[in-house]
């Protein structure tokens, strides 16, 4: 029966296949499974921004969205249908082909990123074995859709917003793929399977989460705020600051391209929170043995919902960085400390069983951050600013 | 050849002429991004996988992004009022045609000496990850420091294996899977020659040398897909090396377009002569 319900879809995706002639079983299953992922994610991304906005609201001592429905429920269904009845407004001198494929692009790529992630037991879409550098790559092309929706749009808040978005994400793509790498390093593999499947595993009742070590608790913090940065969430908003660049790069964006862009966004938010807890959190791994009855696809769901629910907090308490701080805080503290978590990641691997490495890599780490913090606090920032490229 | 074969040629050849032929700079850089996104593709159809994603990585996320920035920071997405292109387009026309019509003579007239010439499709090697990372730090660790100079070889060593056997026999009728991905390979090359000889705008003619770099990668990868020896990785190495060492390079072109455009305030090429007597 536990088991019946943790492959639940699974056995129902191969009960489909069935009627169907064996030629076609295989690209029938890919395809189911290319439905489900299209299917459930902007659900969730639904849901999602409905707990935004009453999670904010109520951070900021409101109701939020409470007219449509019980409780404001169906205020998603509402949202839906007014971004498809609006009208679609494309800036009279804006390069129209590039500012349809924008929005088209994002949605594209962002979804793209789902095929490798294990999202329960035996439910990869593509079980590949450099699955995690798959997720990277494609991970990159986003920038590019933000740039195209920035320049195409022919406005300067726009141009502004993108060249920000790519600015920031470059930089912080660089930490969160440093970090990753030192899961690879303990793995010894690029397949999210295999990662995971090398964190699910207990003793005395506990998982052996890799976010439970010196090394990757820290990965896990630097991943968690190199996400932040790399989905443009507050306090890394920058690329969309209101109060200075109106929306940036989707100022110009009306309609149901708007609403692409705010799916692309989420469910980008979402691939990233998977690929955390995929690395760190022991993917579709139960916490504690004793709850190992609960089928792997809610834990990986609760897993992505949690981390949400983070990004939700973090941005009703959080102010914006400045973009000098921003570029700083990337390349002067988050790169350092995942370059030298990797060299942990390495002495914790070489160290051997017990109580030692736990000490010297939790001391090192610690050294270094709380000597970094120092230092980066001690330096005047405060002067006048300089505008050393802006001519 | 497969259809996916022709489709995804077509769809890179047709990135790389829009990349040089287009008016506007931004366009010609999207379009380079079909045109890389087509190679990547190239790779994976060649059971590359790691070279192929290592593609996505560096060009698109990476170079493409350089190249969109630095027209921005020059103002080139501004199209010129006098043509996009040099004062003697045709000269560097004729030399990439006629670049392109040695190349393809060589590969065409070579097939039987390659060593798929029965066309009989080799079975596809399995190399995962680890056999790549393994190889890297033990038997490439010195090519792995001296990246660098194995670029040059690179681009240098795949246009002569390409040009490499002597002609002879009779052509072989039906393409070969290696002598289709070589031609594409000798197209892109072509293409990108003519865009660098051709266009005024120092970035555009950066994206031309991008084109024939990445020619070059089509052609290793070719090679030991195809090769007598696909387990020893080399092609594949050189492959995922010279993409490494793009990245710098690109960044280092652009950097110093930039640099020129402080100065001089323009990328046209034929504005900067001041060297000339």
């Amino acid at each position: 029966m536990i088991e019946k319900a943790d492959q639940i879809f699974v056995l129902l995706a191969h009960w489909l296949v069935s009627f169907l002639p064996a030629e076609l079983q295989h690209a029938a299953m890919v395809l189911l499974g290319v439905v489900g992922i299209i299917a459930t994610f902007p659900a969730i991304f639904a849901l999602t921004v409905l707990l935004e906005r009453k999670g904010l609201g109520r951070m900021q001592n409101r109701y939020g969205p409470n007219r449509v429905g019980p409780y404001g429920l169906f205020q998603p269904i509402a949202d839906g249908l007014k971004s498809l009845t609006k009208e679609d407004i494309v800036p009279f001198s804006a390069d129209a082909v590039v500012h349809l494929l924008a929005p088209v692009l994002l949605v594209v790529v962002v979804f793209m990123g789902y095929a490798v992630l294990p999202i329960g037991r035996n439910m990869t879409l593509v079980n590949m074995d450099a699955g995690l550098l798959f997720f990277f790559a494609i991970g990159a092309s986003t920038e590019l859709s933000v740039f195209m929706a920035g320049w195409s749009s022919r406005n300067k808040y726009s141009l502004l917003g993108a060249m920000r978005a790519v600015a920031q994400m470059i930089s912080y793509e660089v930490p969160m793929l440093m970090s990753s790498v030192a899961v690879v390093m303990m793995t010894g593999s690029l397949s999210l399977n295999k990662i995971v499947e090398a964190q699910n595993q207990y003793t005395f009742g506990l998982p052996h989460w890799y976010v439970f070590t010196p090394w990757g608790f820290a990965g896990f913090i630097l991943f968690a705020i190199a996400a932040t940065a790399e989905t443009n969430r507050s306090p890394f908003d920058l690329p969309e600051g209101e109060s200075e660049l109106v929306a940036g790069y989707f100022t110009e964006y009306s309609g149901f391209k708007f609403a692409l862009f705010f799916l692309g966004e989420y469910v980008g938010m979402m691939g990233v929170s998977g690929l955390g807890a995929t690395l760190f959190l022991g993917g579709y791994s139960a916490p504690l043995q004793a709850l190992d009855f609960v089928p792997s696809w809610i834990w990986f769901f609760a897993k992505i919902m949690l981390a949400m629910c983070v990004f939700i907090w973090i941005r009703g308490t959080l102010p914006r960085l400045r973009q000098d701080q921003l570029m700083n805080f990337a390349w002067k503290f988050v790169l350092p400390l995942t370059l030298l978590n990797l060299v942990v990641a390495g002495m914790w691997r070489f160290m051997g069983d017990g109580w030692m490495r736990w000490v010297v890599c939790s001391a090192i780490l610690l050294a270094a951050y709380v000597l970094m913090a120092r230092v980066g606090m001690r330096k005047e920032r405060f002067g006048p600013r300089s505008y050393r490229y802006a001519e | 050849m497969s259809v996916v074969f022709y489709l995804i040629a077509g769809l890179t050849v047709a990135g790389a002429l829009a990349a040089v032929l287009l008016k506007n700079t931004v366009h010609c850089a999207l379009a380079l991004t079909v045109a890389f996104a087509g190679l990547a593709l190239m790779f994976l159809e060649l059971d590359a996988q790691f070279a192929g994603f290592a593609q996505i990585l560096i060009y698109i996320g990476a170079v493409a992004i350089l190249v969109v920035f630095a027209i921005l920071l020059t103002r080139g997405s501004e199209t010129p009022r006098d043509g996009v292109f040099g004062r003697k387009p045709f000269i560097g026309l004729v030399t990439a045609a006629g670049i392109f019509a040695v190349l393809g003579w060589a590969v065409l007239h070579s097939g039987w000496a390659l060593p798929d010439a029965g066309g009989a499709q080799t079975a596809a090697p399995t190399v995962t990850v680890m056999q790549i990372g393994n190889a890297l730090m033990d038997r490439y660790v010195l090519p792995l420091e001296i990246v660098a100079l194995l670029l040059t070889a690179a681009l240098i060593g795949a246009v002569i294996v390409a040009m490499h056997e002597k002609a002879g026999g009779a052509m072989n009728p039906h393409l070969s899977p290696l002598t289709g991905y070589l031609l594409v390979a000798a197209l892109l090359f072509a293409i990108g020659l003519a865009g660098a000889l051709t266009r005024r705008n120092a970035i555009l003619v950066l994206i031309g040398i991008e084109l024939m770099l990445n020619a070059a990668n089509l052609n290793l990868i070719a090679f030991w897909r195809y090769g007598p020896h696909p387990e020893a990785l080399t092609g594949m190495m050189f492959a995922i090396f010279s993409i490494a060492v793009a990245a710098a390079e690109a960044a280092v072109g652009l950097g110093l377009v930039i640099s020129i455009h402080r100065h001089t305030k323009t990328t046209d090429l034929d504005a900067m002569n001041r060297m000339k007597g």
